[in-house]
């Protein structure tokens, strides 16, 4: 078996769209994306870049929506692992690579840790632009216009941004860019992070990028402050912190439970009441 | 004989080309192939897909037929690899355009080593500002933030010295000379 499953000329293809990727910040390199064992649309993006950039000294992680015991996370290490032999791991200060679905770890980052995202849509234009070639030309003259048009109407009728996740961010005060489907609640977390974020599209073939310490802003009116979720009085029924992203589990009696997002930043809480 | 395995080498030797380019000014170690580094990182950059121009002594011949890369012109390359500083080649490399400012050119340079002007950087991939020594002059320095001032098209230059170290600056990078 090829190391890391994928031939060196696919390898290759690859390391040149991230290089690219991380010189321009939030712009969308194009790569001929290779077709994997898993199914499109259930993170080949993300694990082609992981692919393409892991080494024998690497120890990764794997989460889907915050959490390292789900389906796709685990199939997804399993994979990596058994193609790489690399030390695998579900705490996210021991990992040097993650590859994450739709969440940003609890805890803050370090610099030499890379993030890779799988992206289910790339380009965030898609909403207010349908065709990719106009939207381009959009990007290749910064006009977002169109996404401050849709805000202004959101805000005009309801008083803010419907937008609950993948919301829009300019990056490097240049372009926009498609967050992935994080929560808001994970908006502020990209700007000026110590890791390295990769996002890798395997359907829609892209692969954008924001090199550490980038400034990342929500696109936001400037007398409108950008709120993210708000859990009030709420705190995690299971480890009983207040300060993390939580999900809403309903029970067969209708009541509604709360819990850490980030499984592993729970476990941690339980065992050491540690915070960020 | 002593056999090489040039994946590998090649996976190591990305990440310290990953990590100088995701934070500039940061030194990273390149492991050598066939004795020298500068056909390492040849190595692990090219393929059929992409084209590169050298100017130098080194022979490249082996590396052009193991990565089935084109040697083009240094106005028309992906990759421009020079065994010394040359400004001419920074002046002549493409930077892109407006819709497709990926399609520009990298340079790297061979030196002896980074002692030289101070430079203090900063913009993405920098921690507010970092000072460091490369074996450039005035000249060179203003030539790299013209060549990038109308982000985002424009350059990135890897130095990479005798002991194989190797030191990046992207297109973002805001090189001062202190």
């Amino acid at each position: 078996m090829r190391y890391a499953f994928l031939d060196e000329e696919a390898k290759k293809e690859i390391r040149r769209s991230i290089l690219k990727a991380i010189a321009i910040p939030g712009y969308i390199v194009s790569f001929a994306s290779r077709e994997m064992p898993v199914a499109r649309g259930w993170g080949t993006g993300g694990l082609q870049v992981t692919l393409s950039i892991i080494n024998e000294k690497d120890t990764l992680k794997v989460i889907d929506q915050g959490c390292d015991g789900s389906v796709n996370a685990v199939n997804i290490r399993n994979f990596i692992s058994s193609v790489t032999n690399v030390d695998t791991t579900t705490d996210t200060k021991k990992a040097t690579l993650i590859q994450t679905r739709h969440r940003i770890p609890e805890i803050d980052l370090e610099e030499g840790q890379i993030l890779v995202y799988q992206v289910p849509m790339p380009d965030i234009l898609e909403t207010v632009e349908p065709n990719t070639a106009k939207a381009k030309i959009m990007h290749a003259n910064a006009d977002y216009s169109k996404l401050w048009v849709l805000l202004y109407e959101d805000t005009s009728m309801y008083g803010d941004s419907r937008i609950s996740n993948r919301y829009p961010v300019i990056v490097h005060d240049r372009y926009a860019m498609d967050p992935s489907p994080i929560p808001k609640y994970d908006t502020p977390k990209l700007n000026n992070n110590k890791a390295l974020q990769l996002f890798g599209a395997g359907r829609e073939k892209k692969i954008y990028a924001v090199p550490p310490y980038t400034k990342v802003e929500p696109l936001k009116f400037e007398d409108r402050k950008f709120k993210i979720e708000n859990f009030e009085d709420k705190s995690c029924q299971r480890c009983g912190s207040r300060d993390s992203f939580l999900d809403e589990v309903y029970d067969d009696n209708g009541i509604t439970h709360y819990y850490c997002n980030d499984t592993d930043y729970c476990d941690s809480y339980l065992k050491n009441g540690a915070k960020k | 004989m002593k056999s090489v395995d040039i994946e590998k080498l090649n996976r190591d030797n990305f990440k310290s080309i990953i990590n100088s380019l995701s934070m500039p000014g940061s030194v990273n170690k390149i492991k050598s192939l066939y004795d020298s580094h500068l056909l390492a990182v040849a190595n692990t950059l090219l393929y059929s897909e992409v084209s590169f121009f050298y100017d130098g002594n080194e022979d490249i011949n082996l590396i052009k037929a193991i990565t089935n890369a084109k040697e083009e012109s240094v106005e028309t390359s992906d990759y421009i690899f020079c065994d010394e500083i040359n400004e001419y080649s920074l002046s002549k490399s493409k930077i892109g355009t407006a819709q497709d400012p990926e399609f520009s050119s990298t340079l790297i340079f061979k030196c002896k080593n980074f002692e030289g002007l101070n430079l203090r950087l900063s913009g993405p991939g920098i921690n507010e500002y970092k000072d460091v020594s490369l074996p450039i002059d005035n000249a060179f320095v203003d030539f790299f933030n013209e060549k990038n001032s109308s982000y985002p098209l424009g350059n990135e230059v890897f130095f990479l010295n005798k002991k194989g170290e190797v030191i990046a600056l992207s297109r973002t990078t805001k090189v001062e000379v202190i």
